[in-house]
């Protein structure tokens, strides 16, 4: 197998795409027509079978599926900054005017979020994530932050790996580790004793979740890519950060798959 | 129904904005062949419709962070879709469950099909015996249309590579469905 049957098979291809008969495509390139013929046979027979029409109701019932599920996405939202009565009031507006500060200070927030871990900002972007976490509330937006967290993980470690900075990973991978253990106990409490208990787990929870999952599994092809073009010294910090997101990733499926075992 | 890519961005950044009808008018011009696609990888329709109702789901809650300068709308779809049935052969053969195409199998002789005779289930089940990689090559270009360019961005491959791809998967494929052929020469 060669390059250039690999082009010529793409190009005939093209060309009964655009309605040149096979003999044709054939002539154009006498040298490979033995092959050519039954490759191509193969391909108009797969095209043919693989080319389903959707029937009209499958596509009527799953567009309902989808609007009925978009009214209860877009429907107004509970506030998700709420806090539990346990956390005292004074510690809740401390807070508050801690991210407000920073907030204010926006420049310098801002600059931060660009931050990787050695850089001067680096510990404002770290701390303004850590307060807006702890903030954070109901188990369905603590999800979705954890998502956003990790994904500012594996950015930086891709950054790093660009920069060949690969001696500072070890603080992304650090706070990474604290963010997927963080979303464990989460699902723990959340999902799996709710799930033991087969009581009902709150379906937006769930969904996040599951969303969390797809989000992670894009997550770990970054890293993969990341990983092919790292140099030797930065290789064993990526796949342990690889390994992690997978491990993770599949305790997440797991639970979900507990708590709603009948579930396709 | 198909959009271009200039409508296309529209509905996009309108979806993005909360506009349902936006949403609607995406899932029109991309629900065909994103259901073909499904299909070709899991063979049974009822899996398809509900693997594809799945992905439309993540799409539409990924929608705020999807950004339109990496990766065109249809190839970010078909990431999603890709992840979708791959967890979904997963969830699958966990539960110890088979195909109806394996039955079928069994009691087929493909030693006898012609290729002008095959059937739809014989090129799904083909499909089963390729490579992940090639399986996914297949299913991008002929069950979901895609040309080679936006193959290579849904699979995060160079475009050399999905050529190659595609290459190897059609000789399998012929292996499969005209076993007593043999070899095809090189």
């Amino acid at each position: 197998m060669t390059d250039s049957m690999d082009q010529v098979l793409q190009d005939c291809l093209e060309l009964l795409g655009q309605g040149v008969p096979l003999g044709e495509c054939i002539a154009r390139y006498p040298e490979y027509a033995k092959e050519l013929g039954p490759l191509l046979s193969t391909a108009d027979v797969t095209q043919r079978e693989l080319a389903q029409v959707l029937p009209t109701e499958v596509r009527n019932r799953v567009r309902a599926r989808l609007m009925t599920e978009w009214a209860r996405q877009h429907e107004p939202r509970r506030w998700r900054w709420s806090l539990p009565l346990s956390v005292p009031r004074w510690a809740a507006v401390a807070a508050s005017l801690v991210v407000a500060i920073m907030g204010g200070g926006g420049g310098t927030v801002a600059a931060a979020g660009s931050a990787i871990p050695g850089d001067a900002l680096y510990p404002v972007k770290e701390i303004t994530a850590e307060t807006r976490l702890w903030l954070t509330r109901s188990p369905e937006a603590r999800v979705e932050w954890y998502s956003h967290l990790v994904k500012e993980r594996v950015e930086e470690l891709r950054s790093m790996t660009a920069k060949n900075r690969s001696n500072d990973m070890s603080t992304a991978l650090r706070r990474l580790n604290r963010h997927l253990e963080g979303l464990d106990l989460l699902v723990q409490e959340e999902v799996g004793d709710q799930a033991a208990a087969s009581s009902l787990v709150d379906e937006g929870l769930i969904l996040e979740l599951q969303d969390y999952v797809a989000q992670q599994q894009i997550a770990q092809d970054m890293i993969e890519d990341t990983l092919r073009e790292a140099e030797d010294k930065a290789q064993p910090d990526l796949e342990d950060a690889l390994g992690t997101i997978s491990r993770a990733r599949e305790r997440v499926q797991m639970a979900l798959e507990a708590a709603r075992p009948s579930d396709s | 129904m198909q959009v271009d890519n200039r409508d296309e961005s529209a509905l996009v950044r309108a979806a993005q904005r909360g506009d349902r009808e936006a949403f609607a008018s995406l899932y029109e011009a991309n629900v065909e062949r994103i259901y073909r696609y499904v299909l070709a990888r899991l063979a049974e329709p009822a899996d398809a419709e509900d693997v594809t109702t799945e992905i439309f789901i993540r799409a539409m809650k990924a929608l705020p962070s999807y950004k339109e300068k990496g990766v065109p709308f249809a190839s970010w779809l078909y990431r999603i879709a890709h992840n979708e049935a791959v967890n979904y052969m997963k969830r699958r053969s966990r539960r110890g469950e088979t195909s109806l195409l394996d039955t079928v199998a069994a009691h087929d002789d493909p030693a006898n099909a012609a290729l002008s005779q095959v059937s739809h289930s014989e090129v799904v089940r083909g499909m089963d015996t390729l490579t992940d990689l090639q399986r996914e090559v297949l299913g991008l270009r002929f069950a979901g249309e895609l040309s080679i360019k936006e193959t290579a961005v849904a699979m995060n491959r160079s475009e050399q590579a999905v050529k190659f791809l595609q290459h190897s998967a059609l000789r399998a494929m012929r292996r499969i469905l005209v076993p007593q052929e043999g070899e095809p020469h090189d």
